[in-house]
């Protein structure tokens, strides 16, 4: 572990816990809620007047996992109307995790993750893919709900998590706990460690 | 689905109305005023070709004071015009890019050195700053300042906002520990309000605005785009090209076996044109699957001469450059494509829509060079091949004698003939027709005599009529056939058929003498969106034969109308009733068309019609006068950008946000998030 930690971690000052740095980035559809999820998850709150991201924005979160490990999670939140755009695979480049999102009530943002996970893909070429995730967001809608959870779970493989709003915080945080864990795992163990779930692409 | 499929989905994700309902939604609180949002991004994107969600916030913004068609001509004059937004608002933000990383090298090298580290992208924030004017951003209070800058300066004034900010933060900015913290002050999150004050400030001192004057804007656009963004865009082109490619290749290998040439009909899927980086990048698409290919062209002349002059001859020029461009290009590639071009000015000098890639020739290299069509033999054309040779003459011009084996003028013309074809090989495809044998062709080509010579150029025919000597039918096909006179317009019938009424010069008169309702379509033949919608124009005639004149003008022969009718884009739809005009702006369905006709354009204000031609002085009237009046128009918008700018700047500083009671039903908008 210790030396996992030298590799990835920074040499910080003494009495700053040594940090193990993560790029995450969040991709899918315009207002599937990528910015919700980020500031929930960084900042604790769900702003209610929520705004359209120009570009990129970028987050940052510290959390300690189980084993006193201190994690540095850069998140990334990628403007949804980039798709299709050139200069997205540099901002992909380098990530450790990959969050695919979209927004139960809408379809179409579901389908579109294919053209995401395909611009991942042709990113990461020929080195391993980062941990991926699929996350449906807005459950709190769900009685106009458009994609089913059996779905949702097709599709899952490697992809982890479940069908979250960021409304609701304790969810959120569930979330990003587990896929944190897994990202970690899969990072510092490969992706062996987690067993034979690896990611699989079933075609809709 | 293959990974084809998705590259296909790719460059025209079917969503645009769903990003304006959500981008509304994120906009304004209340139903009524969502709508008309989405209604000015909608057409906004249909007249700008493309949709940045930057362009969002500053449609937002200017909603809060002004009826939604000032908005409009506001947002054009900002996208439009050189001054303000050059080329900003593109779902690919290349040129803000651009204009991102040319701020930046103007930096001192330690800032430079410490974003790097960061990793703190210009191209990313700038889209905040540039394309989206800040809006999200700086506090109420700085942004109207900083509006109010930008509409007085326009773009150089964004780049002085820059690096006047730099210099304020420069130790915030040194000092920070990473990305996402840097990135607070960017989005001026962290930045205390007196201090962007005092940046926004310093933004007009001489030294900045000495800075940026000194600057040679072009060249060093034209060098970040070089060092920063060209090689990145180029690897993602040829990342797609390689995944097309095999998936595609072994598909065609057969056909391209059995026939020694292989013309394969491509469409422009997208065209952009960015003018300030002078790039072109074009997505093509073929018929009989997807060969994407994103293309990118140093533009330079090309756009010059499409700027400075206008019309056919820009578009011609442009075209003649733009060949010899793409066949230096296309040497290189393991196939070789030979592209043509079309231009489609749109009046408006500045913007200038290109329909790129018309028609391409594409052969697999293992064939070697196939045989080009101006060979300098008379080809022979039948109904089979006729439109898969000729294109509509995108590739060259070819030159068609439809004959009839009987006739005496056919005989003695096909020695004529022949030495025609060899004197213009590799220049001019010479071709005959049994016209006797190929009814359909004869028909569709209105052939009622023989022989009738038709060249075919540019998606347009010219007929020879003079005396078929050699040399006279060699001078028509070099070029003469340009000024002998207007591309005729028998060779297809009536736009939209025979329920349309086809206006000519005497439009002036006929609009104001008629009886009912006209609704005047202005097209261009060639135009890809007028040709998809000419069938519904003629089913909106039958439906509205009683109660609306439906009638077509063709805005090339009719130019210097065209011009005072301000039409600026292809179909342009204007319907005059009362002696009052009103453009048509939703979707082009039957259903659409036929409410605005009926009932829709009243609620409308409308526009009081256009002076007589013949009222006007000389100098507008004339067909070459067109740049004056689109001077005058762009003068006109820039007016009315300026009052926005004083409008939007007295409403913040005059007034209290909740007292102007005449303004919109807008007070309850949230333009920003909190």
């Amino acid at each position: 572990m210790a030396e996992l930690r030298t590799q990835l971690g920074e040499d910080d000052d003494e009495d700053e816990p040594e940090y193990v740095q993560f790029k995450v980035i969040l991709l899918g559809d315009g207002a599937v809620g990528k910015t919700s999820l980020a500031t929930r998850f960084c900042e604790d709150h769900f702003a209610k007047q929520y705004k359209q991201t120009i570009g990129l924005d970028f987050f940052v979160k510290r959390v300690v996992l189980p084993g006193d490990v201190h994690v540095c999670l850069q998140i990334w939140d990628i403007g949804g109307q980039s798709i299709g755009g050139k200069m997205l695979s540099n901002y992909i480049y380098g990530s450790a995790a990959v969050v695919l999102c979209y927004d139960i009530t809408n379809y179409q943002s579901f389908q579109h993750l294919e053209d995401w996970l395909f611009l991942v893909k042709r990113t990461f070429d020929q080195t391993p893919m980062p941990y991926t995730a699929l996350m449906g967001n807005k459950v709190d809608l769900a009685h106009i709900r458009a994609v089913k959870v059996e779905k949702h779970s097709q599709e899952e493989g490697l992809f982890l998590q479940g069908l979250h709003s960021f409304r609701r915080a304790l969810r959120c945080r569930m979330a990003w706990a587990a896929s944190l864990s897994t990202v970690y795992i899969v990072i510092c163990y490969g992706r062996d460690a987690l067993g034979s779930s690896t990611f699989h692409h079933v075609a809709l | 689905m293959e990974p084809v499929e998705a590259v296909c989905a790719i460059p025209a994700p079917p969503e645009g109305a769903r990003i304006f309902r959500a981008d509304a939604n994120r906009t304004f609180r209340s139903e009524p005023n969502r709508l008309v949002c989405i209604k000015l991004l909608s057409f906004s994107q249909q007249k700008f070709g493309d949709y940045q969600q930057s362009l969002g916030y500053v449609a937002g913004l200017l909603l809060l004071f002004f009826d939604p068609a000032t908005c409009f001509k506001v947002l054009t004059v900002l996208n439009d015009s050189p001054k303000y937004l050059p080329g900003y608002w593109r779902g690919e933000a290349t040129a803000c890019a651009v204009d991102g990383y040319v701020c930046e090298g103007l930096l001192k090298p330690h800032m430079r050195a410490k974003l790097k580290e960061l990793g703190l992208l210009p191209e990313t924030f700038v889209q905040k700053w540039f394309a989206g004017l800040c809006i999200h951003h700086l506090p109420y209070g700085l942004l109207f300042d900083f509006l109010d800058q930008f509409f007085q300066h326009g773009n150089s004034f964004l780049f002085q906002f820059f690096l006047a900010f730099f210099d304020t933060f420069e130790a915030e900015i040194m000092s920070a520990a990473n990305n996402p913290e840097a990135n607070m002050l960017i989005r001026f999150e962290s930045a205390p309000e007196p201090r962007l004050r005092q940046a926004l400030q310093d933004a007009t001192a001489e030294r900045y605005v000495a800075t940026i004057k000194s600057l040679d804007v072009h060249q060093c656009r034209i060098s970040a785009f070089q060092e920063a963004l060209s090689r990145r865009l180029q690897s993602a082109n040829e990342g797609m090209w390689r995944e097309v490619w095999l998936h595609q290749f072994s598909l065609r290998s057969a056909e391209v076996q059995s026939s020694q040439q292989l013309f394969l009909p491509w469409d422009v899927l997208g065209a952009n044109h960015s003018n300030i980086a002078n790039v072109i990048t074009a997505t093509l698409i073929g018929e009989r699957g997807i060969f994407a290919e994103n293309w990118i062209w140093r533009f330079e002349s090309c756009c010059k001469a499409g700027i400075n002059t206008s019309g056919a001859n820009a578009g011609l020029e442009a075209q003649r450059q733009v060949n010899s461009i793409a066949q230096g290009d296309a040497m290189e590639r393991p196939l070789q494509l030979g592209l043509s071009v079309k231009w489609g000015c749109n009046g408006q000098n500045q913007h200038l829509e290109i329909g790129l890639v018309l028609a391409a020739q594409f052969r697999a290299l293992a064939l070697g060079a196939a045989t080009p069509a101006a060979t300098g033999e008379v080809q022979v054309l039948t109904a089979s091949n006729f439109s898969t040779s000729v294109r509509e003459g995108m590739e060259q011009p070819w030159f068609v004698e439809f004959y009839s084996p009987h006739c005496g003028h056919c005989k003695r013309l096909a020695s004529v003939w022949e030495q025609l074809a060899k004197q213009l090989e590799g220049k001019v495809a010479v071709a005959k027709v049994d016209a006797t044998y190929e009814e359909s062709l004869a028909d569709e080509w209105d052939v009622t005599g023989y022989p009738t010579l038709v060249l075919v150029a540019g998606g347009k025919r010219y007929d020879f009529r003079g005396g078929r000597s050699l040399e006279a039918l060699k001078s028509f096909a070099l070029g003469g056939y340009l000024q002998s006179q207007e591309p005729s317009t028998e060779s297809s019938p009536a736009f939209g058929g025979e329920h349309v009424l086809s206006l000519s010069g005497d439009m002036e008169e006929v609009v104001r003498s008629s009886a009912k309702a006209m609704f005047i379509v202005f097209y261009l033949r060639g135009c890809g969106h007028c040709r998809s919608m000419e069938s519904t124009w003629g089913s909106l005639a039958l439906e509205l034969k009683d109660q609306v004149q439906v009638a077509s003008l063709d805005a090339q022969q009719f130019r210097p109308l065209t011009e005072l009718w301000r039409v600026e884009r292809f179909p342009t739809m204007k319907l005059v009733a009362g002696n009052r005009v009103y453009d048509f702006e939703g979707d082009r369905e039957v259903e659409d068309l036929k409410a605005f006709a009926l009932k829709g354009f009243s609620a409308l204000p409308g526009e009081p019609l256009p002076p007589r031609l013949s009222d006007l002085p000389s100098s507008t009237a004339q067909p070459g006068g067109a740049p004056r009046s689109n001077s005058i128009h762009l003068a006109v918008g820039f007016g009315l950008g300026m009052v926005c700018a004083a409008a939007a700047w007295a409403m913040c500083t005059c007034l209290r946000p909740a007292s102007p009671a005449s303004s919109k039903p807008a007070a309850e908008k949230e333009v920003k998030g909190d």
